[in-house]
């Protein structure tokens, strides 16, 4: 059964690799895209630093440390999920889910996997170097149990990314032509990239629970830094397993709805 | 004009109807795209009254216009024309008497034509609702600039719009394009932060650069910053860029259509 599975994954892998190499321009505009992209997200925080020493109680590198971290879990959940999941609309709009229900595989594994943006990988390396060179630069001290800490909230906020996108392109039963859901949770995740402490709290509240924006960035940097108490990791895990669940559960309900346009 | 048009804009308008959540989404990412800055903009003011010249109140109206132009004047367009130019769809428009680029226009006009709704009642909302953060414009001959402006706004992103989109002639996919024409377009028009904000080195490119007229200069009219030369010197050139921008697209258009090999014939 997991082998089944693991070949499908391989030949997925193997067809995303073709069309990177089809539209090889596009792979290097992106490219350039991610680096001037990078550079927007620290010209705002030079720009918002070149008037202050904090914002929340939050120093210039550890805000630094918030977007990068925000960048890679949006790059990881990106070279996976993003290019099916965000097409999922189209595909329940026009009855190209049929392909999907019809073959002999859970049919979230298949939309959920079926291609891969494989360009990522290069982005993921010079973010990894990004990172590297911000530890160095600002003098974090850099400890075991705070890294494994980051590390695994990084992990999780991808799972939660995920089953945040699930939910959202899942309303498509529903609503047609509804993949524009995408910008609005893309521009809901921002939030994750600055502290949490310049909100009121009911948004705190809201972007912990509801809308689940900050485990991106701000929470693997604050556990990162030691801001991060151990009932918050517990939470984050409790959390994201429950979140998953639900956005699973969801699809299973709204795939009842399934309509089918062109059968 | 001709009634066939009048057509194409009543059924676009219909089109729009049958999917209104789509339309909805639009305008919630216009307002959360830019909903973290004047939190982020009044931690910073903590204990100041000003900034580069703009207030606390100046601050939180800078960041509403830019949500209301950006939900009813930036153009979509270039999405569509590459899915047009790409999948073939094209062959329909080259074959009827509807000229593609000015069909595009009005499906696109269509759709801002409802988001104007929603956006100025949307507006309107934040005005009752946060009296004290949203300063009004000064005199009426101001707030009627401002709405020049805005229309101008729109006209300079179609055609931003429809260049990207007709570069799929050649570059076939343009995700990336659209990403970076996003990127430079959000620091280099003022959508991030007020240009006054930046270094001088980012302020001094800016300024010649068509970018700012898209959210910058609007708003500074708005907030009355600018003098009536400034006022002129903007619109002159604005409106130049404008023209200049038409004929690159018809150039364009018309070399593009040489490489285009009508996918689906």
């Amino acid at each position: 059964m997991l082998r089944k599975y693991f070949n499908l994954y391989k030949t997925c892998i193997a067809n995303s690799l073709s069309y990177e190499a089809e539209y090889r321009y596009d792979t290097l505009i992106k490219l350039f895209t991610n680096i001037l992209w990078i550079g927007m997200m620290f010209i705002t925080i030079e720009v918002i630093f070149s008037q202050t020493q904090s914002i929340g109680g939050w120093n210039k590198g550890e805000v630094y440390l918030m977007t990068v971290f925000w960048i890679i879990a949006d790059e990881i959940f990106s070279m996976l999920f993003s290019k099916n999941l965000f097409g999922l609309s189209d595909l329940i709009t026009d009855g190209d889910l049929d392909f999907y229900l019809t073959k002999p595989v859970a049919p979230l594994f298949l939309v959920s996997t079926r291609f891969l943006n494989i360009g990522g990988l290069y982005r993921l390396l010079i973010e990894g170097g990004i990172l590297g060179w911000l530890l160095w630069h600002f003098h974090f001290p850099i400890t075991l149990p705070t890294t494994l800490a980051a590390a695994l909230l990084l992990l999780l906020s991808v799972v939660i990314d995920y089953s945040r996108v699930l939910i959202g392109n899942t309303f498509s039963f529903w609503f047609l032509r509804f993949d524009n859901i995408n910008d609005v949770i893309g521009a809901l995740s921002s939030v994750g990239r600055y502290p949490l402490s310049i909100w009121p709290r009911t948004f705190k509240i809201i972007f912990l629970t509801v809308l689940p924006v900050a485990f991106s960035g701000f929470l693997p940097a604050a556990a990162f830094v030691g801001r991060a108490a151990w009932y918050l990791l517990a939470y984050a895990v409790v959390f994201t397993i429950i979140f998953f669940y639900i956005a699973a559960r969801f699809w299973n309900f709204a795939l009842r709805h399934y309509s089918s346009a062109s059968s | 004009m001709k009634m066939k048009y009048i057509h194409t804009f009543g059924n676009e308008l219909k089109s729009i109807f049958v999917y209104r959540a789509r339309v909805l989404n639009w305008v919630v990412y216009d307002l959360l795209s830019f909903i973290v800055f004047p939190f982020i903009w009044l931690t910073v003011y903590a204990g100041r009254s000003s900034i580069a010249g703009f207030d606390r109140a100046d601050i939180v109206t800078y960041y509403i216009l830019t949500a209301y132009i950006s939900s009813m004047a930036l153009a979509h367009q270039s999405r569509v024309v590459r899915k047009d130019i790409v999948h073939g769809k094209l062959n329909t428009y080259l074959t009827r008497p509807f000229p593609y680029l000015l069909v595009g226009t009005i499906h696109d006009t269509a759709y801002h034509f409802v988001t104007f709704f929603i956006a100025t009642l949307v507006g309107l909302a934040v005005i009752f609702a946060l009296p004290t953060y949203v300063v009004l414009p000064r005199s009426p001959l101001l707030a009627a600039l401002f709405a020049l402006s805005v229309i101008l706004t729109y006209c300079l992103t179609l055609c931003f719009e429809e260049l990207i989109g007709l570069s799929s002639f050649w570059l076939g996919e343009t995700t990336g394009l659209n990403q970076s024409f996003d990127l430079v377009t959000t620091v280099l028009s003022g959508q991030l932060a007020p240009l006054a904000f930046f270094p001088l080195a980012i302020q001094s490119i800016a300024r010649f650069l068509p970018f700012q007229y898209l959210f910058y200069f609007p708003t500074e009219i708005y907030l009355g910053k600018l003098s009536s030369q400034g006022l002129l010197n903007g619109f002159t050139i604005e409106g130049l860029w404008l023209l200049g921008l038409v004929g690159v697209i018809l150039a364009v258009w018309r070399r593009g259509l040489y490489r285009y090999d009508g996918a689906g014939m």
